[in-house]
């Protein structure tokens, strides 16, 4: 490679025409000139800029040639560069004080400049094979002082005579500590003994299987404790001496990882076998690749019927579609579960929850499916159902049974106190005003005054053997109907309470089956009940739309309402009877919607199918 | 003499039956013709006995007293019904009155209110008893009438207006507590006053006016 830079020589010389002739040389040579007239200048130059070669008279008043030679070479920065002294006569004497004092090279004067262009050249070509040679020892140092693997190099007498800094990271010993000392202390035993018979065997038969080849040993760490390390040895001759050069990389981690990847792969094999539930493992094509144990004996497949099935074909013929969507949404979704139904070998459905997660191993991607057999709870659940329904059913039933009973009751007792008790009374009231006005005028006030109070205690009792009958069956609701019984029922209740009732009936004329107009009836007297008991109304109005199915009842007041929200928080009074308003509505299939707001009144809305 | 005032008698319920049938035997010139306990006989009963009046109960089997009216009404318009019933509802008199009925009385009240109906209906005028008639008219607007209160109520009335305790009135009357209140609540009931309080402030009145009128 050719130098672009020119050679910088600096010309010392205290003679000014020695010096221009000396310059006149270097430069015929090819090479730059800089000229120094006395060794104090000379040192000053080359410390500021060291030139490549130094062109040195001895002779020179102050500071002479032997001594700017010694500055030179004491100077780190120019301790590098050649020097050629230049000597009057070519006596040994001189010679040799020049090079006690460094000099590379001698040109006696007068100088020939054929030989200084030679002698100079060798110069400079030295200066750069040092040059050369000390960067590249400086890089294989910082090459190996940064390697994370350790460099050991020891002499066939097993002593170290070089490590690198990364013995101190691997064994804890500083390279001072081991330069010097026998390997193998490095080594635990057996490796130590084994060791010496190596090195022993391999220097008297040159027979190997260590050099070049790599391999596994185990070392000893400053403070004891056991390395695994992979051992590479390399050798080489020099001065007649073999060196061994060996690289240990620490492999401690890698060993842990290799060890946990195998007892996860033990414990993976072991889960396969033992799961309770089934395990499948298939591929992006839906192909089964592993079952676990289970499967068989859930399935009733064999491992190789499995492995030759798609993990969808298992799903019932209906679904698989929708499985194989449900899959396709697992690449996406990476862990997904649902619940479906599959099918044995043997045909029998088993309702299962799958629960599966996307893997990616290498970039191959497969997926895991646990899945997990509810048929026993699904069974459990559909007879829970069953018996939920029936007994629901059956309470329906009770209380319809309840209400009819209770109507039934109300019906026969009214009936019995209208029919019978209330004539029985009419008639004593009679006969009792025959008997006073056959009394004898003889008979005291007494008597008379007396049988007056009887009159009154009987019509006292009529009258509210009237109000009993009143409030448990109207006769009004069977002879004339719901509205005829509303408004009637209606017009007491004002006179009593002094709520003013409207009552609005859309298609009166048209009767009810008798139970939904006793039914209605109760629901209008246990609304009106309500707001006189709670609400503080002034006005109540209701209305009863029968033209169409369902029928709607409507009652509404302008009292203070409340907050519906908090109505459950109170148990209601069994109000009519045995049962509210809303079970009454909702037992003959209807429904009841209440709306209220505090200081906004109530509304009852009651929708029944006729 | 006139020929006597022939009557049947249409009623479920024996007793009653008897009582009015000796309540009518008071009655001068009042015959009681023929008697049933079922709807359906009144009209065959009525063409064979020819009576002026019947007396009608409204509940009565086979067919009820509303349809045995206007049966009768259509088979012997002559015949006058008085409809003799436990009912006080408004839709039942409507409906006796509509199917031919021309009085109503309350078998609580028949002991007087019967008499009353009978000669009502010889002068051809139509009878409602005072209950009957109130549940028609709804609230009065007329001040209630005191003279449909009897002896007792008038004086109890009278004791409350003087400013006499309902005790002190049992005492004074020589009868118990509890009659005294069911006196209160007969007057408060014929009276159509809604309370106690009502009542007292009538009865005050009452006195005052009959006080003034005394001066007079």
């Amino acid at each position: 490679m050719k130098d672009v830079k020119p050679t910088r020589v600096l010309v010392i010389d205290d003679d000014a025409r020695s010096r221009r002739l000396l310059v006149a040389m270097v430069e015929a040579a090819g090479h730059l000139a800089l000229a120094a007239s006395d060794g104090a200048e000379a040192l000053e130059m080359a410390r500021r800029n060291p030139p490549d070669a130094i062109l040195l008279d001895v002779l020179m008043p102050g500071v002479d040639g032997y001594a700017v030679a010694l500055a030179l070479k004491a100077y780190p920065l120019t301790r590098g560069v050649p020097i050629m002294m230049v000597t009057a006569l070519s006596d040994r004497e001189s010679r040799l004080r020049g090079l006690e004092a460094g000099a590379e090279e001698f040109v006696s004067k007068p100088v020939d400049r054929v030989e200084l262009g030679a002698r100079l050249r060798n110069l400079v070509r030295l200066k750069r094979y040092g040059d050369e040679l000390a960067r590249r020892t400086e890089e294989m140092h910082v090459l190996l002082s940064h390697m994370p693997d350790a460099v050991i190099e020891i002499d066939s007498c097993s002593m170290v005579r070089k490590a690198n800094a990364a013995v101190q990271r691997i064994f804890g010993y500083a390279p001072e500590e081991l330069i010097g000392g026998d390997v193998n202390r490095l080594m635990p035993e057996p490796v130590r003994s084994e060791h010496l018979s190596h090195v022993g065997r391999y220097l008297s038969t040159g027979d190997s299987d260590i050099i070049g080849l790599s391999r596994e040993v185990t070392g000893l760490h400053k403070d004891g404790h056991l390395l695994s390390l992979e051992l590479r040895i390399a050798e080489y001759r020099a001065h007649g001496e073999r060196h061994f050069i060996g690289i240990l990389r620490d492999i401690g981690e890698r060993k842990r990882i290799e060890h946990e990847r195998e007892h996860g792969q033990r414990r993976i094999v072991s889960l396969m076998k033992q799961a309770g539930d089934c395990i499948f493992i298939f591929d992006a094509d839906n192909r089964i690749i592993d079952v676990s144990d289970s499967c068989q004996a859930v399935y009733g497949y064999s491992r190789e019927e499995f492995l030759a099935m798609r993990f969808s074909d298992l799903c019932m013929p209906a679904s698989r579609a929708e499985c194989e969507a449900t899959i396709d949404r697992l690449r996406v979704s990476e862990s997904l579960s649902y619940q479906l139904r599959h099918r044995c070998k043997d045909g029998a459905e088993l309702a299962v929850r799958v629960g599966a997660t996307m893997l990616e191993v290498d970039q191959v991607r497969y997926f895991q499916a646990i899945v997990h057999d509810i048929s026993d709870a699904e069974r459990q659940r559909l007879a829970m159902e069953r018996h939920l329904a029936v007994a629901s059913h059956r309470l329906g039933e009770l209380s319809r049974h309840l209400v009819e009973a209770q109507e039934d009751a109300r019906r026969r007792l009214s009936g019995e106190l209208h029919d019978r008790t209330s004539p029985n009374l009419a008639a004593i009231q009679i006969n009792l005003g025959i008997l006073t006005a056959a009394l004898p005028s003889s008979v005291g006030d007494d008597v008379v005054t007396r049988m007056e109070d009887i009159r009154a205690l009987i019509e006292d009792t009529d009258t509210s053997i009237r109000e009993v009958c009143a409030d448990l069956r109207s006769p009004v609701l069977d002879y004339a109907g719901l509205r005829e019984a509303m408004e009637r029922y209606a017009e007491a209740y004002s006179n009593r309470s002094g709520v003013a009732v409207t009552v609005d009936c859309a298609n009166a004329q048209r009767r009810l089956k008798p139970a939904l107009e006793s039914l209605l009836f109760r629901i209008f007297q246990e609304a009106l009940t309500n707001t006189l008991k709670h609400a503080k109304a002034s006005a109540v109005s209701a209305t009863l739309d029968t033209r169409a199915s369902p029928v709607a009842l409507t009652i509404s007041d302008d009292g203070i309402g409340f907050d519906p929200d908090q109505v459950g928080a109170v148990p209601s009074k069994p109000g009519m009877g045995l049962l509210n308003m809303r079970e009454m509505a909702e037992l003959a299939g209807g429904q009841m919607i209440l709306s209220s707001r505090p200081g906004r009144g109530t509304r009852i809305e009651v929708r029944i199918e006729s | 003499m006139t020929r006597p005032l022939r009557i049947l008698l249409a009623d479920d319920h024996q007793m009653f039956r008897d009582a009015l049938r000796g309540l009518l035997a008071s009655l001068p010139n009042v015959e009681v013709v023929a008697e049933t306990d079922n709807g359906l006989d009144v009209v065959e009963l009525a063409k064979a006995a020819s009576p002026d009046i019947v007396c009608m109960d409204l509940g009565l089997p086979g067919m009820n007293g509303i349809e045995a009216t206007r049966s009768l009404a259509t088979a012997c318009p002559a015949v006058k019904v008085i409809v003799v019933s436990a009912f006080v509802e408004k839709r039942y008199v409507l409906d006796a009155f509509d199917a031919g009925a021309v009085a109503y009385v309350t078998k609580i009240d028949a002991g007087n209110e019967l008499l009353r109906a009978v000669e009502a209906v010889q002068c051809n005028q139509k009878y409602l008893s005072p209950r009957v008639a109130t549940l028609l008219e709804g609230k009065l607007s007329e001040p209630p009438n005191i003279a449909q209160l009897g002896t007792r109520e008038g004086r109890v009335l009278q004791l409350i207006g003087e400013g006499h305790t309902p005790a002190q009135i049992a005492e004074l009357l020589q009868t118990s507590r509890s009659t005294v209140d069911v006196y209160l609540r007969n007057i408060m009931r014929k009276l159509d006053l809604p309370s106690i309080a009502a009542l007292t402030r009538f009865a005050v009145d009452a006195a005052a006016s009959l006080g003034a009128d005394a001066e007079l």
